[in-house]
């Protein structure tokens, strides 16, 4: 059993994933609860979807098999690996910002911040009409987030 | 003809991408520049040929490889709210961080309430972490046509792109720039007829004016930041006309006031070239070319007895990194063999050493006429030459040693005043 190179990872919807302990080890957060003996038999993901997961897993997957060199093939592979990967609805954009956050994943991290903030950037300045939008999502973030944050918590 | 897409004007919308630079539609009369011609086909080799057919004097490869680049096209995304409005702060920090802060100042102008999130302790915490944006051209003119109305256009050197603000937070004063550091803005003018100086952040559209000096005329100003400390001093040095003899003044935002020190020796001799760095002001002498030091810490002038090159005009000062400076002008004017050179001071040899020479041809394209008037001043080891006729900035990298061009019809006004400009929200008047 300590042998064994793979992690059990359990999430919300109760499914199961078994990833190689090297994967699992890229979130920060897992890595850490392995090092505390969290782990025995499976570590508890409650507030992140299957969807979600196994989406993390993908990247950390990707991320941990492409050999890290400076070679220009590998790079520019992951390069659109990544590029592929932040194309999915804004709906699965914010899930994956709150799970990646949760489970400490710098570098997807980071990627996923810079997607949403090109996302900002894109914006056409004429619309009004959009600023107005984007201004309504901004505020209310600051305005509402203090309860809804806390509600919606489940860490 | 190389034409600018949906070309500068002053009444156009920030953020509009100018992909190519060529002149503006609406030339003045005082334009005789061979952009504003429309110069003829050029003879060019034929490899070059796919990629220009007419090029205007001074455009070449370097200038098209630097800019060619199409930008990406707007990408309208519509942010829904309903997802997004749970994002907590911090996360909502890290992504604005990463968001250039002209789209954020942006934001910020469509509705009110905004200004609030630009106030918020959490934001301006955060955001005095996220690393500089990178150097950017802070353009300031009045419209004498509307009435004197002031107006600014930033251009952002790693975006490429002119953004421009709203200056009408600011007073109506006679003033003009000074100049800016640590993304504060310095303005000093005429308050009716009281002589004034004011600093303001133009992302945070804050300002204040400074305490009167004890010597209270149009001086010599000059501002620094310091960021670790957060506050700032200004450094009055000589009167604007180098007639009078005054003790250089000192304000100090942690006293916020004046303090006197010793008057500039050979203070008639005095230019008003000057440059700040590591503390130390350095002031150029002329009749003979000299140069001054004022050392922040002692409050005391010194003579730097580095021998300045012969037959040297129109000398600038230019301060870089750490304790860099940098001697800028020409050398042989009125000869065909005019060039324009840059030096640095070899603190510990006292002596001004050649690093590099403007390449003839960025010569020639920036200075039409080989005796007019050029402005030039930098920061960060990056030198800019401005020419008031040609409308057009050149840019010197020191330590990647690459020139490149700027234009915008910003620096084609004949009185726009132009500096080396950091956007910073956390820029508070300290």
């Amino acid at each position: 059993m300590s042998f064994s190179k793979t992690i059990m990872l359990r999430n919300y919807d109760g499914e199961t994933f078994v990833v190689d302990e090297v994967v699992a080890v890229e979130p920060q957060t897992i890595e850490h609860m392995i090092e505390d003996g969290c782990a025995n038999t499976s570590i508890p993901l409650p507030n992140i979807t299957s969807k979600i997961l196994s989406k993390v897993i993908e990247h950390c997957k990707k991320h941990v098999e492409t050999p890290n060199s400076n070679e220009k093939d590998a790079k520019a592979d992951l390069k659109s690996f990544d590029f592929d990967f932040v194309k999915a609805d804004q709906g699965t954009l914010f899930d994956l910002i709150l799970a990646v956050n949760y489970l400490n994943i710098k570098g997807l991290l980071d990627l996923i911040y810079q997607t949403i903030a090109d996302m900002i950037k894109g914006k056409t300045p004429e619309e009004e009409e959009e600023m107005r939008r984007v201004n309504a999502w901004v505020f209310s973030c600051f305005v509402g987030v203090t309860c809804l944050y806390f509600k919606s918590k489940k860490i | 003809m190389v034409v600018g897409l949906g070309e500068a004007s002053h009444e156009q919308d920030e953020g509009r991408q100018l992909s190519y630079f060529g002149g503006t539609s609406s030339s003045s009369s005082r334009n005789t520049s061979p952009i504003g011609r429309g110069l003829g086909y050029r003879n060019v080799s034929p490899s070059r040929q796919k990629v220009i057919k007419t090029k205007p004097r001074g455009l070449d490869e370097e200038m098209v490889a630097t800019f060619a680049k199409a930008p990406h096209p707007d990408i309208v995304v519509h942010m829904e709210d309903n997802i997004w409005a749970m994002l907590p702060e911090d996360l909502l920090n890290e992504i604005l961080a990463r968001v250039p802060p002209f789209m954020i100042f942006r934001l910020r102008s469509v509705c009110k309430r905004w200004n609030l999130i630009l106030q918020d302790n959490g934001f301006l915490k955060f955001h005095s972490q996220v690393p500089s944006h990178g150097p950017c051209l802070l353009t300031f003119w009045k419209n004498s046509q509307t009435g004197q109305t002031p107006h600014c256009s930033v251009f952002s050197l790693p975006l490429k792109q002119w953004y421009k603000i709203p200056f009408t937070f600011l007073p109506q004063w006679a003033y003009w720039l000074v100049g800016s550091s640590g993304g504060l803005v310095c303005f000093s003018g005429l308050d009716g007829l009281t002589f004034r100086t004011l600093i303001c952040n133009p992302l945070t559209q804050s300002w204040r004016t400074l305490p009167s000096m004890h010597y209270n005329q149009q001086r010599q100003l000059i501002m620094a930041v310091d960021r670790k400390k957060r506050s700032f001093k200004v450094i009055a040095a000589s009167d604007i006309y180098g007639d009078k003899s005054l003790p250089t003044e000192v304000y100090d935002s942690t006293l916020d006031s004046w303090s006197l020190h010793q008057t500039m020796p050979a203070v008639n001799l005095c230019s008003s070239k000057m440059a700040f760095c590591d503390s130390r002001l350095y002031m150029e002498t002329i009749s003979p070319l000299g140069l001054m030091m004022y050392r922040l810490d002692a409050g005391y002038w010194e003579h730097i007895p580095a021998k300045f090159p012969r037959s040297l005009l129109d000398g600038y000062l230019v301060a870089g990194t750490q304790k860099r400076l940098f001697l800028v002008g020409r050398i042989g004017l009125y000869s065909n063999l005019q060039s324009m050179r840059i030096w640095e001071l070899d603190h510990v040899k006292v002596i001004w050493i050649e690093i590099s020479r403007m390449p003839p041809r960025y010569f020639r394209a920036l200075l039409r006429l080989s005796a007019e008037r050029f402005e030039c001043f930098g920061q960060d080891n990056l030198i800019c030459f401005t020419s008031w006729n040609q409308g057009k900035g050149l840019i010197f990298d020191v330590d990647k040693k690459v020139w490149s061009w700027i234009t915008g019809c910003a620096l084609q006004t004949y009185n726009s005043q132009v500096c080396f400009y950091e956007p910073r929200f956390d820029a508070s008047m300290y």
